[in-house]
């Protein structure tokens, strides 16, 4: 085993907890600037960890076979790049030829890097959806300009394309961060909430392609490398021009540069998304386009809204240096800029620990960032709350009034009394008590069946140096009957399930709903993320949306989970989106 | 004695003969004074409907049917199901006696496309190359999978390989008939020069598109023959190494990988299920590119409206529907149809879901078409069911009305007989 040294201390060595690695920024093909064709790396902290061949760690484990013919490294090939004897990435991007060590290394680090990010936003370990604690990553799965999450395989295959029969020239994915962290994110998005891939409104499936371009772009982002290279491609300058400041020119030469760019490497996803989000107008006329009700497409319209608050944060921010008067040196404009999208990512990760279980929709969003932004940041001195709530409300996503409660002061006073506290943070029986005691002043009906699912510890720093402990936990309702059976159940409530026209009435249908619950560190419940599984408008537009999509099951039954297998959940969402809309 | 061009049919006859999955229509227009003028459009299957005819004896019924004459052959694409009775073995011989006036195929079946040298046409060439690249990758495929038994995954893969070769023979037998003139070699726009075979029937091509003017026609690597090339390198040897243990079950013993047991091994096992699911997904996409090349043709003859789109999907219908070839003129036409040939046997992808069942259902239509389905339920592969219930459920709803082959009785006299 091989002991690593960080290079942090003079005279003796000091054991880090982090490990320090070099990786590719964007990609192979993108240098440092027009003057200096070298490839543009970014030296970045994952947590340190033992090592073994592939590499393998306690959360990842690269394993370099070839998927089409099951042709795997030798071992003695993988004892040689056990990390970190020598940073691979590093020599490649000195000597230009990036080979299987340096994949191996790069799709390694930048997937722990991305975990850690996540880890870091929520103060806790997150598991992934399969059993197990290693997920593989495949540097060079397969010839094809892609890369998926498969679940069943509990890996990351990723493919190379292009190039010459002897393989010079060839573009693999596992050298492109973005895509490295997109299907990172669609593996933690999954062991964090496993149910966005049941059948519901688009919204759902739109969301895990949305994070994922999120997380790709502002990760990106957020190494300052990336964006004082977009800021200065001539590499001439130290100097930012004032014409540079404005909103306009930062997403005309950086943003739009940038989603160009993590474009040209994928052309199957993300590729067009990207470039298409990063122009589009805030409007709303995205509602009324049958394109957008398609989960690929729909993606994007968040994705726009982050990229454009990212935008106005930064430069925000810059235009403050510039009322000083000083010129601002292209280093600090770019380190403002990483900043600005580290911290927008934080935002939207921590959100996700307050957003639903089930039903989500993006509306749930952005009420979710700005609920768990409040409690880390009260103050908001930047404004970023506003300007996030602002643009958000531009596209049409607006705080939804009534899903989320703060219950610290309801009406009915929350009991506690058959409660422990040590149980309630970590049972979910526990808090399966706590909302049969407190159905009435939670508003759950607890008649059907309800499940409390996730039970999970969250630690976040806020800006004043103190840390905010919580607990978050969510529950899921799920009721069967024909529709028949839960039309005539919503009449009695004295509203309406719409049947859609032609549907038989003896049709089986799963309704599904469910909430989080955020207890604070004494464990009082402080707030409640609910989807009712009585709204029944919400519970008519989903039967009409998963009918006219013809999401039924091998039983021809809607609303449940399909049974289609793991992979295929994945591979449903890379559909194009004109070929979805117009397909049956 | 040929009729002069003013004479134009009064009425129609469209026969759908159950050939199972496949397609065979024999179009008939009646003009004034008794005479008869015959178009055939696809002439295959993929599998035999149960009782249904075989296609040699569909040769000859198609031979009575006419009384020995056929105006025009029209070939949609080269898919088996669409061309396997042209064999000069199976009915080729017979459509042969019946002196087809012309022949129409698209544009990626003219011989010699590949080789044009005219810069212009690189993307033509680039497509109609790939095409070909892709086929000699199904007919390795076919020899790898050795099996054609859809109960295991390289079945499957066998079964999807068999209906992408290159019907040598049937093709062959269409060059001969396209001698002297008689070929067409359509793209979207084109005048098919039918006018003097069938007087008074117009015939609008609405697919498919040329790839210089609808890119959307290249995607998923249609014209990459790189790609196709690559693949042909890497899947066959890697299908027969997978298969050797003659399987696809987990657990089966990997063939010729040196893995040591553990974590790794268990990865490599699962990938080799994965690979061949990849080698399927690969056919299909040769499968989807191939039907991307199908004539789509707008008839209009004796004041009716057939639509016959081959198995057309979404990238090759948008030109017309949405794209470069779309107006207002022809959406009014599409809105008032006769006949609708169902494409693609009932696909997901072949029947626009939102580019033409709106016009078809909107309020106050005059005309509503009656579909026309031919297919078998079951055959084309248990991952993507073909016809899609969905699309059959809801053409089975008035206004509209199905014609599906697949609900014939077990009779091989059987064929659906529509008069317009």
């Amino acid at each position: 085993m091989l002991e690593f040294i960080t290079d942090l201390g003079e005279g003796e060595p000091v054991p880090s907890r982090t490990h320090r690695f070099t990786v590719v920024a964007q990609d192979p093909s993108v240098h440092v600037s027009n003057a200096d064709p070298r490839v543009l790396t970014s030296v970045v902290d994952i947590p340190s960890e033992r090592y073994l061949p592939g590499p393998r760690g306690g959360r990842f484990h690269v394993v370099d076979v070839d998927a089409v013919s099951g042709r795997v490294m030798s071992q003695s090939a993988m004892e040689d790049r056990t990390v970190p004897s020598v940073d691979a990435v590093a020599r490649a991007a000195a000597t230009g030829v990036f080979d299987a060590a340096a994949r191996a290394q790069n799709v390694y680090v930048v997937a722990a890097r991305t975990l850690s990010i996540f880890e870091k936003a929520l103060g806790r370990r997150i598991p992934w959806s399969f059993p197990g604690h290693q997920l593989y990553l495949v540097p060079a799965a397969m010839q094809d300009a892609q890369a998926f999450y498969d679940p069943e395989t509990n890996a990351i295959l990723f493919g190379s394309f292009g190039g010459s029969a002897d393989g010079t020239g060839r573009s693999y994915t596992s050298l492109s961060y973005d895509i490295v962290a997109h299907e990172t994110t669609h593996a933690i998005l999954d062991g964090m909430r496993h149910r966005f891939t049941e059948p519901g409104l688009p919204d759902q499936a739109a969301f895990h392609e949305a994070l994922a371009d999120i997380v790709a772009l502002l990760s990106v982002f957020s190494m300052a490398e990336v964006p004082r290279r977009l800021l200065d491609r001539e590499g001439a300058g130290s100097f930012m021009p004032d014409s540079l400041v404005s909103m306009e020119s930062l997403q005309n030469n950086a943003l739009f540069g940038l989603a160009e760019e993590l474009g040209a490497a994928d052309d199957e996803h993300g590729g067009d998304a990207l470039r298409r989000s990063v122009t589009m107008e805030p409007g709303t006329a995205w509602k009324s386009d049958p394109f957008y009700r398609e989960p690929h497409k729909l993606g994007e319209v968040l994705v726009a809204c982050v990229a454009r608050t990212l935008l106005q944060i930064w430069s925000g921010r810059l235009a403050k240096l510039h009322q000083q008067g000083w010129p601002i040196s292209t280093q600090l404009a770019a380190e403002e800029g990483a900043k600005s999208a580290a911290h927008l990512l934080d935002m939207c990760i921590r959100a996700i620990d307050y957003t639903p279980p089930i039903e989500f929709q993006f509306e749930d969003f952005v009420d979710a960032i700005i609920a768990a932004d409040k409690e880390v940041a009260p103050d908001d001195a930047r404004g970023y709350r506003d300007t996030l709530i602002a643009v958000f409300a531009s596209f049409g996503i607006e705080d939804p009034p009534d899903t989320r409660h703060d219950v610290r002061t309801p009406e009915g006073r929350l009991d506690y009394s058959a409660l422990h506290l040590d149980e309630l943070k970590n049972d979910p029986d526990e808090v399966f008590r706590f909302i049969w005691e407190n159905a009435k002043p939670l508003e759950i009906d607890t008649t059907y069946y309800l499940a409390v699912e996730r039970v999970e510890p969250a630690r976040r720093v806020g800006p004043d140096g103190f840390v905010i402990y919580e607990t978050a936990a969510s529950y899921v309702q799920l009721l069967n009957g024909t529709v028949a059976d839960l039309a005539r159940l919503a009449e009695e409530q004295g509203e309406e399930l719409v049947i859609p026209a032609g549907l038989d009435r003896t049709t089986a249908l799963q309704i599904q709903g469910g909430g989080a619950l955020i207890f604070d560190e004494f464990g009082r419940a402080k707030f409640h993320q609910r989807k009712s599984i009585f709204d029944w408008l919400r519970q008519s537009n989903r039967l009409a949306y998963l009918v006219d999509r013809g999401r039924k099951n091998t039983l021809g039954a809607y609303g449940f989970s399909e049974g289609a297998a793991d992979a295929a959940r994945f591979r449903l969402l890379h559909e194009p989106a004109d070929v979805a809309a117009e397909s049956w | 004695v040929s009729p002069v061009a003013s004479v134009k049919p009064t009425s129609i006859r469209v026969r759908m003969y159950n050939v199972g999955f496949g397609d065979c229509f024999l179009l008939t227009f009646r003009y004034p004074g008794g005479t008869e003028r015959h178009m055939l459009i696809d002439y295959g299957t993929n599998a035999k409907a149960k009782g249904g005819l075989a296609l040699d004896d569909l040769g000859l019924k198609i031979a009575a049917d006419t009384g020995g004459k056929l105006a025009a052959v029209v070939l949609s694409h080269r898919h088996r199901d669409h061309i396997g009775g042209f064999d000069p073995d199976i009915g080729g011989t017979s459509i042969k006696g019946l002196q087809p006036d012309v022949v129409l195929r698209p544009w990626t079946e003219e011989p010699g496309v590949e080789e044009s040298g005219d810069p212009a046409f690189k993307l033509r060439r680039d497509l109609a190359t790939a095409l070909r690249s892709a086929e000699d990758l199904a007919s390795d495929l076919e020899r790898a999978a050795g099996s054609d038994d859809r109960r295991s995954l390289r079945g499957r893969i066998g079964a999807f390989a068999a209906r992408q070769l290159k019907n040598r023979h049937a093709v062959e037998l269409l060059h001969e008939l396209s001698e002297g003139g008689r070929g067409r070699y359509l793209s979207a726009g084109e005048d098919p020069g039918t006018s003097d075979a069938l007087p008074g029937v117009r015939i609008t091509v609405l697919g498919p598109p040329l790839p210089d003017v609808w890119p959307a026609i290249r995607r998923q690597r249609a014209d990459d023959d790189e790609f196709w090339l690559r693949m042909r390198d890497t899947l066959p040897a890697a299908l027969a190494l997978n298969g050797a243990a003659g399987d696809d079950e987990p657990g089966a013993p990997a063939a010729n990988v040196d893995v040591r047991i553990g974590p790794e091994a268990w990865l490599v096992d699962k990938l080799r299920r994965e690979g061949l699911h990849s080698t399927l997904r690969v056919v299909l996409t040769l499968d989807k590119a191939l039907n991307n090349t199908s004539l789509i043709l707008l008839i209009e003859a004796a004041g009716r409206r057939l639509l016959f789109p081959g198995d057309a999907q979404i990238e090759n219908w948008s030109y017309s529907l949405s794209g470069p070839g779309s107006s207002e003129r022809l959406t009014r036409k599409l809105a008032a149809l006769d006949l609708y040939k169902v494409g693609h046997h009932g696909s997901r992808n072949a029947t626009p879901k939102l580019g033409l069942l709106p016009l078809w259902l909107r309020p106050g239509a005059k005309r509503v078409p009656v579909a026309m389905l031919s297919t078998l339920e079951g055959q084309y592969d248990e991952a993507y069911p073909v016809p899609a219930q969905n699309l059959v459920d809801r053409l089975l709803q008035p206004p509209l009305r199905l014609i599906n082959t697949d609900t014939f009785p077990t009779d091989a006299r059987v064929f659906a007989d529509v008069e317009l």
